[in-house]
């Protein structure tokens, strides 16, 4: 006889799940900081774009093609060809823009208030690495696309990297790929857009919001 | 510098009207609240069903196979010139020129939402019949809804028998 099912494993998973959400969130909040205008929340929203980022990169990336003759016309495929491309895409482009201008007015607000100083300086340290990341991130999904302006800019920014005293030829190497211009050097600014950079984005991510609980929150006294 | 002692002291004091919302005292169940939570659940359910519609469609897009089309030479030279003629098999309408690289076909799904149209002769138009799009003998689009021509396909000799109705140019 079949035994009669008893959602046990349902509500046990239920409860740890609450058990997580109340973990990631502070045990008290004080009243003050409950005010929009206290951070404006410009971090969170900026984490926001990274979740949107992340989920329209991965359906862009079922379409894309790192190559040098590919590349352009697969985006224009995707865009105006696929269901809901355009809408896929233009989220993407538009979160990385809005992304890049959430980070500019945290760092702002944090400095405005003078949240850099002690105790968080560390996580100030942490945050500059952030913006950096973030800069390249959209820079080179600016490139990605591979079509006149990209070309250029890569131009330029191969060249710039090139000049840097002593090491520049090794970096443009190691960032760009090889200086004769073929499939290799899109494949490279493919796997820093997708991969590598975004990497480093979620570890300094996660030492960015375990530092602001280390130091107080967002309310302690400076 | 700031110090601890300009902050007001930290307030845990809920307000009387939600303590008295959480206590027990109000009957759960059949409420206002569940059938709000109900709502909500519903209009939650609906919008991630449909971005879930729409996802899926992203994701199988340009996953058919393509069509085998088709036509016996045959069959082609039984056409009359300049007049279009659909072929079931290949799924498209041919127009038949004065030889093959003057003819022309037609992918027989409206560019609008892909019905399927026919040709009126009289007009001398291809008719969609789901929301009236027409389109002249070379598929450029004479009346809306539809933006786009009709999908332009290229007639090749696959063999002294049979031609192929392809999307690429012949000699590609």
């Amino acid at each position: 006889m079949k035994k009669p099912f008893t959602p046990i494993l349902v509500s046990a998973s239920r409860g740890s799940f609450t058990a997580f959400l109340e973990h990631i969130h502070p045990r008290l909040v004080p009243e003050i900081s409950t005010r929009i205008s206290f951070t404006f929340c410009l971090g969170g929203l900026a984490t926001l774009m990274f979740l949107v980022e992340i989920f329209t990169g991965a359906l862009l990336l079922l379409y894309y093609y790192p190559s040098l003759s590919n590349a352009y016309p697969s985006i224009q495929r995707v865009t105006y060809y696929a269901p809901f491309g355009f809408f896929f895409r233009n989220l993407h482009y538009w979160g990385g823009q809005f992304m890049v201008i959430l980070v500019v007015l945290h760092m702002v607000r944090v400095f405005w208030t003078r949240s850099y100083l002690p105790p968080r300086r560390f996580n100030w340290l942490v945050g500059s690495i952030l913006l950096v990341l973030v800069f390249l991130v959209d820079f080179t999904g600016y490139l990605l696309v591979w079509d006149e302006r990209a070309l250029w800019a890569w131009t330029i920014a191969r060249n710039l990297t090139e000049k840097i005293p002593l090491l520049g030829n090794k970096f443009a190497l190691v960032i760009f790929g090889p200086s004769d211009m073929d499939d290799l050097c899109l494949i490279r600014l493919y796997a820093w857009h997708i991969f590598m950079l975004p990497a480093f984005l979620v570890g300094l991510m996660s030492l960015h919001y375990w530092k602001i609980r280390k130091d107080g929150g967002i309310f302690t006294p400076l | 510098m700031r110090s601890a002692a300009n902050f007001p002291p930290i307030s845990l004091q809920l307000p009387e009207s939600l303590t008295t919302a959480m206590s027990n005292d109000i009957p759960q169940t059949n409420s206002k609240r569940s059938f709000l939570k109900l709502v909500v659940l519903f209009l939650g359910g609906m919008v991630g069903l449909f971005s879930s519609w729409g996802i899926v469609r992203f994701v199988f897009f340009g996953t058919k196979p393509k069509k085998n089309r088709e036509l016996s030479r045959e069959a082609f030279n039984s056409m009359k010139q300049g007049e279009p003629a659909f072929v079931p098999q290949a799924e498209s309408w041919v127009i038949r020129g004065r030889d093959l690289s003057s003819s022309l076909a037609l992918d027989d799904r409206c560019s609008h939402l892909g019905c399927r149209y026919k040709w009126n002769q009289e007009k001398r138009l291809f008719e969609c019949p789901c929301h009236g799009s027409e389109f002249d003998i070379d598929g450029n689009v004479k009346r809306g809804p539809a933006s786009r021509p009709l999908a332009r396909l290229f007639l090749t000799e696959e063999s002294d028998q049979l031609l192929r109705i392809s999307d690429q140019p012949p000699g590609k």
